[in-house]
């Protein structure tokens, strides 16, 4: 059986920052997946890494915000996935924050998401060093920040 | 080519059952150490000790979390200006990569080149039950 944990709508809030509509609880998409619903890769590594406990990396390490996580899964499925671009690989730091990083041939590139502020900063490196390492800070809270994003990967799959 | 630098990898840093995170190369964000010496990160001469042996130690003796072995040679840590302690702290094996002189983002940078050096190299040990094994 299939799922949709999103909605496809994006609303504009009174202060002009475009935002999807409430994404489900973390929770509520556990349950669901725990009564047998399917759901993708990127759901199911966003509910693993809200297992995670304070001082889960050997002791250190904060846990990510559920919340935060839940609003992050909504959005990279809205704003991301939807328009038919590749999964990003979720991993955790040590600050709570959660790197989405994807392998584009001899590009790594990464979204390091704060899920208090709901910013992200954007590092990708060329790893054969023929293109210098660009970097930018992303509001996203903003669709056009979402759609830079998306150009960005797309230019650089293309390349 | 110096002799390789034995890393450990924390299940929580590998996606699914193969791709791993520059994380595990980035002492920013892998949280070994903090203040001062959050910029250092530790690895195992494999001069001195083969990686599973390091992976031993690593997760029974000092009760760490580690799904495998990655590597990387001095040579990729000098080209990245890296500096290669041989320091014995705590343990005789033990390595301290040191990333002082760099910024943030060269960090970053630093830390997906070792990953893509490493991941060409190959796994040195493991990769050992990662699902559980993650925290």
């Amino acid at each position: 059986m299939a799922m949709t944990t999103q909605t496809e709508s994006i609303e504009t809030r009174e202060d002009g920052i475009d935002s999807p509509t409430s994404p489900l609880s973390i929770a509520a998409i556990g349950n669901l997946v725990n009564a047998g619903v399917e759901v993708d890769a990127v759901t199911k590594r966003v509910i693993e890494l809200a297992m995670l406990r304070d001082g889960w990396l050997d002791g250190e390490g904060k846990a990510p915000d559920p919340d935060g996580l839940a609003w992050l899964n909504l959005n990279l499925h809205v704003r991301h996935l939807d328009h038919g671009l590749p999964q990003p690989h979720l991993y955790p730091s040590q600050d709570g924050s959660i790197g989405c990083e994807w392998s584009i041939g001899h590009y790594e590139c990464e979204i390091e998401v704060d899920l208090k502020r709901r910013v992200g900063n954007w590092p990708v490196v060329d790893v054969t060093g023929n293109m210098p390492t660009e970097e930018r800070e992303l509001d996203l809270q903003s669709t056009a920040s979402w759609q830079w994003l998306d150009d960005r990967i797309q230019s650089l799959a293309a390349a | 080519m110096g002799s390789l630098l034995l890393r450990q990898v924390h299940p929580s840093f590998v996606s699914g059952d193969v791709r791993v995170s520059s994380r595990v190369f980035d002492p920013w964000r892998s949280g070994e150490e903090q203040g001062r010496n959050q910029r250092v990160l530790s690895v195992y001469d494999g001069s001195l000790i083969s990686a599973q042996s390091a992976f031993q130690h690593y997760t029974d003796e000092l009760g760490g979390g580690s799904c495998g072995v990655l590597a990387v040679d001095e040579d990729e840590c000098a080209s990245l200006g890296i500096t290669v302690d041989r320091d014995g702290i705590g343990f005789p094996e033990h390595v301290s990569l040191n990333f002082g002189g760099l910024s943030r983002g060269s960090i970053n940078e630093a830390a997906k080149m070792l990953l893509a050096h490493a991941v060409e190299r190959g796994w040195q040990y493991g990769p050992v039950n990662i699902g559980a094994r993650r925290p």
